[in-house]
This record gives structure tokens, C-alpha cells and sequence, in this order.
């Protein structure tokens, strides 16, 4: 079972300093609080939140793009917060990253062709015609042809400079790849080519995903499991199965109830109403971080921080109050979209 | 359903760029009927946000109106001069826009920004224009409206500037709301949020909406009725439910076999091959053959109108009954 766990996160944390003016007292925003899990090989692991719940900063910390506070992440049995320079080297080859808008996160100077040879340049020993030809193959495998090979970023399509962007993430041949919000710039008709696209290569290469969206219908679409994050921190964790058929945060229960439903007949469905705004990470409340905005706080959620505790087997959610609570009333009318 | 609010006649506009012509709008004649939520649906450089621009003749500079009319309450709004528009813009017809950090400006307190409006429109003081402002911003749900008007755009969140504009937009109680994508910058429980009050005040105001989006989702939750829109033409008008059970446009049923929701968990979407053409020269005859699954020689050669197929439905294919 443990050999099948290619990443394990143990109490991950990301503060980032914080001054108001050069005299004041440093803050923290803590981006990422203390987030465990693990991601087996050859699945998809959905991070769901809203923005400023840290799951970007999540993404980019387990790729050690920034440094983390403190925790643990083992990757492929090593921990990644201890690779000296060499490790890290050969651990930047085993992972990929696609980013959200893919028009500033490839290079505008750089052709196609270029932007595809540098992970080949500094990670393998191929010569020039060995890494056209792999090249040109990752190119085909995206989508695109070599008649791509020398263009630039602005010459393409959105949804054309975000394959250039997948065919970098995997040209190397990558265990995990982090996609974070990799359609939510495109249209809904690019969207579905690239999330058909990403499908595809994950079983053709048995890749890993973890798959950053603010989208719970897309993170239900391409993900095996699903972690919900609520300023720094999870909120619910567990199969994407379970957390739609059975989810028992409020935050997860009111997110359902946000997302437009792509079905006139669910219009006046039942739903439990999120008030106010997240607040700022600088400063988040005292005891459990939703209870300002949640219906069902008591008293006990002002003062104590909720645990992560396991209700049911993988099945993970942090409130006082799961084993009270039923949703069943929200969630009857909409079965049909939460199940498969 | 009742009389009709707007009417679009034969609407064609381009915009003159240094490659060309680019059409926009190209043709496109819709009814909007009093106190509906009307949705127009389409992809990035359909057109969509030019032809919500052109109610109010807020184009900018470099569009070109060709020809058609724009009815409101039988008035021709292309053919009236500025002053009569000065009075309908903002008190008959009200727009908010995609993004709210760029519609407000960032000099001037909130309550100023929201005052000038009922201060242009109607024949009152400073204070009373403050007031009324103060009490609509308390209405589309801004906590200490009192104070947080002396508050400048900044100290907003996106949620609140979104309110704020709302509340700019309905301070004169409007007949007619345009919305350009007026939740796509914003987190779902805020869209949520943001939906909801847009659905109180058209209530409460008899406010006729008109919405622009490309997801299906909020389509399906506000509307009444939907235009599908592609490559400047509309393809497609009808009921909401029509739409989503019964499309009889290959690229409306398209769009809605791309909608994640609809398909099973880690199945292939249906997608549509290829992207939409580009408006500086569109393909001849029906605009979505190259991509179409349905394309017939006719339609290489001549272009589809819109024809109703059942009542209220409206389609612009050659082969809509092969289609639905």
C-alpha cells in the first residue's frame, strides 16, 4: 500500500512575512496551515477552494517552488525539503507544472521550439536531432504538429499556448504534474478539448495529477479524490465519490449549493446560502476559520479549532458539529449531478 | 411574457483595425420582452459584449456602426441625438460590467460615485442625491452603508465593488440591465451572491435583464430565455429548458456536450474540433461548417437564416431537423 504512495504531505506549512511599514510589527499570512495528505500513483487528486484558500500556494510549495515553513513532503520515498541541489535537479524532472494563463507563463521571446528544448537541454544527454524528434512527438501527443515548432506564444490560440504549456509540463516524462487551474482562462469548448487532452495522457503515461480549480464540476470530472480548502486549511477530504454523495463540511455542502447547475430544472433547488466574504488571511478568526460565515456555528466553534478526523474509511472532514449535521434536504434535488 | 422592451433589427458592426474589418456583429435581430432575464451565450469573439455595448452606444471609437436599428419602447436609439440618450443611459438603461476594479473610479469616495447618478437624472439636491445613494448601497447589501460611502474603491473587495456598481446602476430603477459577465471575475459563493440580489431586484423593480455569460451554469439559474451567439451571428433563440433539453443547433448542442457536469466522471467530453474562425474573414456560407459534424454542400454556399422551427424557438441551420 505504501509503495503505491507517490506523494505523502505531512503538516505542510507556508507562512509568508507580512510588514504594514518598515517599523511595524512582522505579520504572517498564513497561506498554507498544516495540510496532510497523500496521492497514490496513477490518480487524480482535486484541490478545490475559493481564491486565497492557498491551494496555489499548496501547488507550488510541493513542487518546492518556494520554500515551505515547515512539514514534511515525501516524494517517491525522498523528502523533497531536504534534496541539496543535485536531488533537487533530478526531483525537477520527475515533476511538471502547468499555470493558469498560459499566454504569461510562456516565455514571448522563445519559439515553440525553444521553449520545449530547454527541459531537454538541462535534464538529458539527447542530441540536437534526439530532442527535435522527442520534440515533435510531444507535440503530436498535445494535439499540434511540427508546423508549430516555430512559432511564438502570441502566433496561437489559448487553448494551443496552453498544450504548448501541457507538452512542457510532460516532456520529460514527469511522475506528477501539478495543473493549476489549467482551463479556467478558456472558453467551454477549448476547455473540454483540454480536459479531454489531459485524460488521455494521464492514461497513456500513468501519470499523477493534482489538479488545482475553484471549479467543484471540473474537479469532479477529472479528479479520483478531492480536498476542500478553507483559508490555509482542509476542510474535508476523501474519494470524489464520497465527497459528492455524501459530503458533511458545511463549506463543502454550501459550495454545492454555489455552483450554478448546468440545469433549468435545479433552478430553485434547496440551498444553504454562504454569507459575507472570506475573510483576510492576515488575520483569519479565532476557532474553526468558517465559523463567521457558517449557519451552523455554536459557541464551541468560536473558541476551538476543529481537527481533520477521519469519519469513515479515507473519508476526512474538520467540524464540531459533522456528526449532528444533515444535508440530505440540499443535497436530494441534486443527486443527479453529485453521483456518477 | 408580455410587450416587447428591445428590439434589434439587421444589427451589423465592425470594427476597423489595421488588418481590416473585423465583424463583430454581423446581422443579428433579436426581440427582448418586458421583465425577462434574456442570456446571451457564446465564446470569446462572438460578439457578445459588442452588441451589449451598442444598446447604449457605448462603442468605442474604432466601431463602426454599418446599419440596423435599436428599438427601445419604439424609439430608435441609434437615431436619437446625445442629449435624449444622455437620459436614457443610466435611468432606462443601466450596464454593469465583467470587471469591477476597472468600472469604478478610483479617486472618488463610493457614495460620490453612486450619488452622481440619481444627481444627473432627477432634480435634487447634493444631500438627497447622497442619501438615496447611501440607502441603495444598504440595499444591495454593503454592512455600515454610511459609513463605508466615504470609503474609496480600493479598501473593496471584488464583491462589494460588484454591489457597488449594481447599486450605481439601480439607484434610478431602470426598465432595462445589461450585464456583461458581471460574476466571472468573482469566487462562486460571491457569484452566488451576486446572482441572487440581481434576482431580488429584478423583482422587487420589474428590472428586464439582460445577461451575458459564457457558462451554461449561471444560464441555466437566471434565465428565461437564451440567444446562442457564434462568430457574430446569432444561431440560436429559446426558452431556457428548450435549450438545454431540445438544441437544435450543432453548435449549441455542442457547447452543451461540453459542460462537465452533464458527463460521466472521467469520461471523454464530446468536443467541438477546431475554434472559431476569425471575424476578419469568416468561412462563406453557415459560419460553424468547418466545424460542423452535419455540413451539407449548401451549407458552403449559402448562409442559414433564422427560422422559427416550433413556437418561440429559433434556429439559423440548414439541417436543424437532422440536428434535434
Amino acid at each position: 500500500m505504501i509503495l503505491t504512495e507517490l506523494l505523502i504531505v505531512k503538516d505542510l506549512k507556508k507562512y509568508f512575512e507580512f510588514k504594514k511599514s518598515l517599523f511595524s510589527r512582522t505579520q504572517y499570512v498564513r497561506a498554507v496551515d498544516g495540510v496532510s495528505f497523500s496521492v497514490e500513483k496513477g490518480t487524480t487528486l482535486g484541490v478545490v477552494g475559493e481564491s486565497g484558500s492557498g491551494k496555489t500556494t499548496l501547488g507550488l510549495t510541493i513542487l518546492r517552488l518556494i520554500e515551505p515553513t515547515s512539514g514534511k513532503i515525501i516524494f517517491n520515498g525522498s523528502d523533497v525539503t531536504r534534496l541539496n541541489n543535485k536531488e533537487l535537479k533530478h526531483f525537477r524532472k520527475s515533476t511538471g507544472i502547468v499555470f493558469q494563463d498560459p499566454y504569461s507563463s510562456l516565455n514571448p521571446r522563445m519559439r515553440v521550439k525553444e521553449i520545449l528544448e530547454r527541459p531537454l537541454k538541462i535534464h538529458s544527454n539527447d542530441d540536437e536531432e534526439a530532442r527535435l524528434e522527442k520534440i515533435i512527438k510531444t507535440l503530436e501527443e498535445v494535439g499540434l504538429s511540427a508546423e508549430h515548432l516555430m512559432r511564438y506564444p502570441h502566433e496561437l490560440s489559448g487553448g494551443q499556448q496552453q498544450r504548448v504549456a501541457i507538452a512542457r509540463a510532460i516532456i520529460l516524462r514527469p511522475l506528477l504534474v501539478v495543473l493549476d487551474e489549467p482551463t479556467s482562462s478558456l472558453d467551454v469548448s477549448v476547455q473540454a478539448q483540454i480536459l479531454n487532452l489531459l485524460l488521455d495522457l494521464q492514461n497513456k503515461h500513468e501519470l499523477t495529477y493534482i489538479f488545482i480549480t475553484h471549479d467543484l464540476l471540473t474537479a469532479k470530472h477529472v479528479s479520483d479524490f478531492i480536498m476542500v480548502m478553507y483559508l490555509g486549511k482542509v476542510v474535508e477530504y476523501s474519494t470524489t465519490h464520497e465527497v459528492f454523495r455524501n459530503p458533511r463540511h458545511p463549506y463543502t455542502v454550501s459550495l454545492f449549493s454555489s455552483i450554478p447547475i448546468p440545469d433549468p430544472k435545479l433552478k430553485s433547488r434547496k440551498r444553504i446560502e454562504v454569507v459575507g466574504e472570506p475573510p483576510s488571511p492576515l488575520n483569519p478568526p479565532e476557532g474553526c476559520r468558517y465559523h463567521p460565515r457558517c449557519p451552523y456555528a455554536t459557541e464551541v466553534c468560536k473558541l476551538k479549532e476543529p481537527e481533520l478526523l477521519e469519519l469513515s474509511d479515507k473519508h476526512f472532514v474538520a467540524c464540531h458539529r459533522v456528526n449532528e449535521l444533515d444535508f440530505s434536504e440540499f443535497l436530494n434535488d441534486m443527486s443527479s449531478f453529485l453521483s456518477d | 411574457m408580455s410587450r416587447i422592451l428591445l428590439e434589434v433589427r439587421d444589427l451589423h458592426i465592425c470594427y476597423e483595425t489595421s488588418r481590416g474589418c473585423v465583424r463583430a456583429v454581423d446581422g443579428v435581430s433579436l426581440v427582448i420582452y418586458e421583465s425577462e432575464t434574456f442570456c446571451l451565450v457564446g465564446e470569446t469573439g462572438c460578439g457578445k459584449s459588442t452588441l451589449a455595448l451598442a444598446i447604449p452606444r457605448l462603442l468605442p471609437p474604432n466601431a463602426r456602426l454599418l446599419s440596423g436599428d435599436i428599438f427601445f419602447r419604439g424609439m430608435n436609439l441609434l437615431r436619437i441625438n446625445e442629449n435624449e440618450l444622455q437620459k436614457i443611459r443610466g435611468k432606462e438603461i443601466a450596464m454593469i460590467f465583467q470587471n469591477p476594479m476597472t468600472s469604478l473610479n478610483p479617486v472618488h469616495m463610493i457614495g460620490f460615485q453612486v450619488a452622481e447618478v440619481p444627481a444627473t437624472h432627477f432634480r435634487i439636491s447634493w444631500r438627497e442625491a447622497l442619501l438615496t445613494a447611501i440607502k441603495q448601497l444598504g440595499k444591495v447589501g454593503i454592512p455600515d452603508p454610511d459609513l463605508r460611502s466615504r470609503n474609496y474603491p480600493h479598501v473593496f473587495s471584488g464583491g462589494m465593488k460588484q454591489r457597488t456598481m449594481i447599486a450605481m446602476m439601480t439607484t434610478c430603477k431602470p426598465s432595462l440591465l445589461i450585464a456583461d459577465e458581471p460574476t466571472t471575475a468573482l469566487d462562486v459563493t460571491i457569484q452566488a451572491q451576486i446572482l441572487k440580489l440581481l434576482h431580488e431586484l429584478k423583482n422587487e423593480y420589474g428590472l428586464t435583464l439582460l445577461l451575458i455569460t459564457h457558462n451554461f451554469g449561471i444560464v441555466a439559474e437566471v434565465c428565461d430565455r437564451v440567444g446562442v451567439m457564434y462568430a457574430g451571428k446569432l444561431v440560436e433563440v429559446a426558452e431556457v429548458r428548450e435549450i438545454f433539453e431540445n438544441p437544435q443547433h450543432p453548435y449549441t448542442k455542442g457547447l452543451i456536450g461540453c459542460v462537465v457536469a452533464r458527463k460521466k466522471s472521467k469520461t471523454r467530453l464530446n468536443q467541438i474540433a477546431g475554434a472559431p474562425p476569425s471575424l476578419l474573414n469568416p468561412p462563406n456560407g453557415c459560419r460553424f461548417h468547418p466545424r460542423c459534424s452535419y455540413t451539407t454542400p449548401k451549407c458552403l454556399r449559402e448562409e442559414p437564416q433564422l427560422i422559427e422551427v416550433c413556437r418561440g424557438h429559433l434556429v439559423a441551420c440548414h439541417n436543424y431537423e437532422r440536428v434535434g
